[in-house]
């Protein structure tokens, strides 16, 4: 069951990236990550509206159900640069992905979900890229030591997640490479 | 505001507290994953959603919040929210007794099909990818529903007024803000909403 569910999480963030690469091609790709104005492109394509302001809570972002036409995309100004970076995609992948039936977190709460594990894939495919993971596999590295260096490149984006969802991701990131060439 | 975050860098630089946390993790998620199995590992994700939507659909025409039906069915509130938005499915037990309190069947919850000729009409909203779906934000009723989605009455204070700070920005720089939007906030500062 576990493995099945894990082939949908993996096959569904690739469904993604390559509806992300018919508008920036180089999603996840040899350049990647992307830079901020093909992100922007991204979420503009996707009908998003994004704001970024401090939050009073600890939520780092929310993507809004439609409101005015858009997909509001609200982001913490005072989270750390890279959980901004990996938010902004992580949300945009709800959007792409049609989860955006309420308030959706990137909070530790429901990570396990298929929808928070396929949007958190989405983002790691183009922020730990594919190119990367090859350089690590380079001379026939082991895959366990690549995988302990894929686990490194998550954690920068990974600092207060519980090690449940770290370990998880980890995992998956290098499936998608494996399996998926992403 | 996009520009506000400054130039994307990657940051994969080696740190001995990521590592330990690596290498401390490994026994627990099978476990999680396989209650996501038990429950729906058999079920494509789009069924999941197709049947969070009918629960949330017979749930409102019910007139029911997530936390009232949580009380009649004796789960947490957030087995609803998560039912709902397709993250699991419930028991079979469960179903029957969500379609109890909601006055439907747990048959049609389950396939769709009879007992609820409505559903074409009721203006579900349709992923983005798709084409784009209707406005959820078109009354006060359903956005007050909305903020009710995201905690019950008088709790995460914070996160709500995080989310109606975010639509005042969005909603000022697309046009004007409607009445509505006061009228929440004022309930979510009083713990109403």
């Amino acid at each position: 069951m576990a493995g099945s569910e894990d082939d949908a999480v993996l096959a569904a963030a690739r469904r993604l990236v390559v509806r992300a690469r018919d508008v920036v091609g180089c999603y996840a790709g040899p350049l990647a990550p992307v830079r901020t104005d093909q992100v922007n492109d991204l979420l503009n394509a996707a009908e998003c509206h994004v704001e970024v302001f401090p939050f009073q809570s600890d939520t780092v972002a929310m993507a809004l159900p439609r409101c005015a036409g858009v997909y509001p995309i609200l982001i913490n100004r005072s989270a750390e640069q890279t959980d901004r970076f990996f938010a902004l995609r992580h949300e945009l992948a709800h959007v792409l992905a049609g989860d955006v039936d309420g308030a959706v977190y990137l909070a530790n709460e429901g990570y396990m979900s298929p929808a928070e594990r396929v949007a958190d894939l989405f983002a790691l495919a183009d922020l730990v890229p594919a190119w990367w993971i090859g350089q690590a596999r380079r001379g026939r590295t082991p895959w366990r030591e690549v995988k302990r260096q894929i686990a490194l490149a998550v954690a920068e984006y990974a600092e207060s997640w519980p090690a449940q969802r770290f370990g998880d991701r980890a995992e998956l990131r290098l499936r998608l490479y494996r399996e998926h060439g992403v | 505001m996009l520009s506000s975050c400054g130039p994307e860098r990657r940051h994969l630089t080696n740190s001995a507290q990521a590592l330990n946390t690596y290498n401390n993790l490994h026994a627990a998620p099978a476990a999680v994953n396989g209650f996501f199995g038990l429950f729906s590992g058999h079920m494509a994700s789009d069924d999941r959603r197709a049947v969070g939507h009918r629960i949330r659909t017979l749930r409102e025409r019910r007139g029911l919040t997530r936390e009232e039906l949580a009380a009649r069915v004796g789960v947490h509130t957030g087995s609803i929210a998560r039912w709902e938005t397709g993250g699991s499915v419930p028991h079979a037990y469960t179903l029957e007794r969500i379609a109890e309190a909601c006055g439907g069947s747990a048959d049609y919850i389950r396939t769709g099909r009879g007992g609820d000729e409505d559903e074409a009409n009721d203006g579900a909203s349709s992923p983005a990818g798709d084409g784009g779906g209707g406005d959820m934000f078109a009354s006060l009723d359903m956005v007050a529903r909305f903020v009710e989605g995201i905690a019950p009455a008088g709790q995460e204070r914070l996160r709500k007024l995080d989310a109606l700070e975010g639509l005042r920005r969005m909603l000022t720089a697309r046009g004007t803000l409607p009445d509505w939007w006061y009228e929440l906030k004022e309930r979510v500062e009083n713990g109403r909403l």
